[in-house]
């Protein structure tokens, strides 16, 4: 198992090692890599964790945009479709909720974070912390 | 004072093309955002503009809403076909039988692929179908417009078969396995 996860490693230059992979392997890797969050994934289960209580759409849609800065334009339609996308893998949970007089009365879905999704983003945090140690930062371009 | 509101139908379309469960909630999401920050920040005519773009980001969303109607219309007029040549015996009506089993099992095969996420090899088989239905769908199209007597039956089947060749060849490969997408 150490020299099929060398052989992944090395992407294949290792020859021995690549000699050892079998399909099985490769499948098994692929879909382990699937299951990692995605940065923008990671990014809307952060604003529903910091928006608390008070994390219904709007609010996220907010976090979102103001954490990623003015620079980056982000649409109401990728945020609802990563929570919608969230919600259906059990990552996040969803009520709603009788609507205000300032959005003629149209009602709130409010999100919070499963025990599921806050393993998954605790464990996607620690494999790049793990990715990141013994990188030298600011990476330099190669020459 | 008056308050400025989203236009009209823009609030309408963007209805239109949200799931019914998101409705209420998005377009209410859209409406507070609008009337509360975007005006006040933008101006009105940047905020509706802004409004306009927050609609078009959902479209992609429900394209397999739009392949999935295609796909039935395109079901329905190959049974029709195939009916019609068995009943109508016209001369080659064994050839064309063919040509609409095609049709049909493309069809079924594209529904599979958009809708039964857990068998991924379903997507490219649909993929290679569609390049078929879209050669098929082109030809018919140039031979029913080009041909001496009109059948627009048969160019509004051959532009349903390139529309559906179309949109299986832009959603069917960014589906991903694990995004049980609302359709």
């Amino acid at each position: 198992m150490a020299n099929r996860a060398a052989a992944f490693e090395s992407g294949g230059k290792n020859d021995s090692a690549t000699e050892e992979l079998t399909t099985l392997d490769t499948y098994v890797y692929i879909v382990s890599m699937a299951a990692l969050l995605g940065t923008f994934e990671q990014i809307v289960l952060l604003a529903v964790l910091t928006a608390g209580d008070a994390a219904y759409g709007r609010a996220v849609l907010r976090t979102v945009e103001t954490n990623l800065g003015p620079e980056r334009s982000v649409s109401a339609g990728s945020v609802y479709a990563t929570l919608d996308r969230l919600e259906a893998q059990g990552l996040v949970a969803s009520r709603l909720e009788r609507g205000t007089a300032a959005r003629r009365g149209r009602a709130r879905r409010f999100y919070r974070l499963t025990t599921r999704g806050v393993v998954d983003l605790t464990e996607a945090r620690s494999s790049l912390e793990r990715m990141w140690r013994g990188v030298h930062w600011p990476v330099e371009a190669p020459a | 004072m008056k308050r400025i509101e989203p236009s009209q139908w823009m609030e309408r379309s963007l209805r239109f093309i949200l799931h019914p469960r998101d409705r209420d909630a998005i377009c209410g999401d859209l409406y507070e955002e609008f009337c509360e920050e975007k005006v006040r920040l933008l101006g009105p005519f940047r905020a509706r503009f802004w409004y306009m773009r927050q609609v078009l980001s959902f479209v992609p969303q429900r394209l397999g809403f739009v392949l999935t109607a295609f796909c039935l219309f395109t079901m329905a007029a190959g049974c029709w076909l195939g009916m019609m040549d068995i009943i109508l015996h016209h001369p080659g009506y064994a050839q064309r039988e063919w040509i609409t089993v095609l049709i049909v099992g493309q069809a079924v095969l594209t529904l599979a692929a958009l809708h039964v996420r857990s068998l991924p090899w379903l997507r490219p088989l649909a993929l290679i179908g569609c390049a078929g239905i879209g050669w098929l769908g082109a030809r018919s199209f140039w031979l029913a417009a080009t041909g001496v007597n009109f059948e627009g039956y048969i160019l509004l089947i051959s532009l349903g078969l390139l529309m559906q060749a179309a949109l299986t060849l832009v959603i069917l490969p960014s589906l991903s396995p694990r995004m049980p997408r609302r359709v």
